[in-house]
């Protein structure tokens, strides 16, 4: 079956996670063969089965494509793409989603690796290079720097308090609870959170993810190939990625209105299904990154995820649970991977619950029951969005 | 602290402020620019709160 433009439909049809944890003692090397081991046992695939390879790396923690098709005994490539750009794993998702679509490769795994030490080191340097003269010397190199900006402007912009972040911090501890996989389980009140330590006022330390040593893999495959194995494919229904016009985070004119909006909007418009989306994985490196693409999909309106959250919509039991496996900040930084993980297991239904390997099952309780979404399309959006999943369809109740 | 100019609307700058207490930090403050040398030949352009009152230009 071909799709848009003559595009071959794409499919999920594994997932796998590496071991996950602040000090794993594993190289790149071993934490990648981790999950894409795990990946390709979740699609019961052969490795030779493989002859794409997509991956999403920092440049000081790469690792080829090359090595991983070695490594793994893979099919030999038809197709390879390591970057360091784009929305992270979500970078890597989209070109093998593109090169499965294109007829470029049969079958593609999308990788994201990640080391905790040194991904975001401040280092000494006597001179700052390229752009980073423009930041470094005045203190702004790292990403909390520019996440404390947002936070500050949206909160003026808005009139926001802490709580409206805090709401969602605690919304997604309570999915940690009830996953085994998540790292931190321990129950959280707005109240933790509003006592977490400034790390760059006004961004505390509850805003931001946990980095931790960590693989994800996906397979990515034809409609036609997915039919024949292990699991429910989940099918990718759009993807888009977006940029604001400016290439440096703080000359943007408008932090509320943000590449996100691009990004969605655009997805929205390559897709015929309707707005009926009843699970979502949003980024959450940073909270107010994740009350951004509220607005961005247009779950609410502008300034009003606040209240969206505050009503309590993102949460167990809500009518958009978000980020069901707790997040970045619970289950690892694992840059988006987590997203699209999570969400394919709750369009899979209970049949995903041992798929994560090492992260354990642990499914939460839907309002909607999983299971009821079995039919469905998976949405994959740029820039930082990590999976939207949606049913098929007009709306089946409850 | 993202500083816009005013020679040039769109223009901005990341710095930092300084002589300046917290609590009087607040978003679309005037400020003048002021230059601390971290080195023999490094020169960073920091911002305070400007100095200037109405009628009066960086008085």
């Amino acid at each position: 079956m071909t799709g848009r433009n003559g595009a071959r439909r794409v499919a999920i049809v594994g997932i796998g996670y590496s071991t996950v944890g602040r000090n794993t003692g594993l190289s790149l090397e071993q934490l990648t063969a981790e999950s894409v081991a795990a990946a390709i046992a979740d699609a019961g695939v052969k490795p030779t089965d493989i002859d794409g390879v997509a991956s999403h790396c920092f440049p000081h923690q790469f690792v080829s494509s090359y090595e991983t098709a070695a490594m793994m005994g893979l099919s030999e490539l038809t197709w390879m793409s390591g970057s360091a750009e784009g929305p992270a794993f979500l970078t890597a998702g989209v070109h093998a989603a593109a090169a499965v679509a294109s007829g470029t490769c049969e079958m593609a795994v999308a990788i994201r690796t990640i080391q905790r030490l040194g991904a975001t080191g401040t280092g000494s340097q006597d001179r700052a290079p390229g752009r980073a003269r423009f930041l470094h010397p005045f203190g702004a190199g790292q990403a909390v720097q520019w996440a404390a900006l947002f936070k500050q402007r949206v909160m003026h912009e808005f009139g926001w308090p802490e709580e409206a972040f805090g709401r969602q911090m605690v919304a997604q501890r309570e999915f940690a609870t009830l996953n085994p996989g998540a790292l931190l389980r321990e129950p959280m009140t707005l109240e933790d959170y509003l006592s977490s330590r400034y790390v760059s006022k006004p961004l505390r330390l509850f805003d931001c993810d946990y980095p931790v040593d960590a693989s994800g893999a996906v397979i990515f495959t034809t409609e036609e190939r997915a039919r024949d194995l292990n699991q429910t494919p989940v099918f990718v229904a759009s993807w888009s990625f977006g940029t604001s016009r400016q290439a440096s985070f703080e000359l943007i004119s408008d932090m509320t209105t943000t590449s996100s909006h691009v990004a969605a909007a655009r997805m929205w418009s390559r897709t015929s299904l309707a707005q009926d989306v009843h699970v979502a994985g949003l980024y959450d490196g940073f909270s107010v990154i994740t009350l951004n693409w509220l607005e961005a999909l247009g779950f609410c309106g502008r300034g009003e995820a606040a209240d969206f959250v505050a009503d309590g919509h993102t949460r167990l039991g809500g009518r958009l649970p978000v980020n069901c496996d707790g997040g970045a900040a619970n289950v690892g930084r694992v840059h988006g991977v987590n997203h699209v993980a999570e969400v394919v297991q709750q369009l899979r239904g209970r049949s995903g619950a041992a798929a994560t390997g090492r992260r354990g099952g642990g499914r939460r309780e839907l309002r909607r029951p999983v299971h009821r979404l079995r039919v469905a399309d998976g949405c994959v959006v740029g820039e930082l969005i990590r999976g939207v999943s949606r049913r098929r369809g007009p709306a089946a109740g409850p | 602290v993202v500083v816009e100019l005013p020679e040039q609307p769109g223009l901005r700058v990341l710095s930092q402020l300084v002589d300046c207490a917290e609590a009087d930090v607040e978003i679309g403050m005037a400020v003048d620019v002021t230059f601390e040398d971290v080195s023999a030949d490094v020169t960073l352009p920091l911002f305070r709160p400007s100095r200037a009152v109405e009628g009066i230009v960086n008085a």
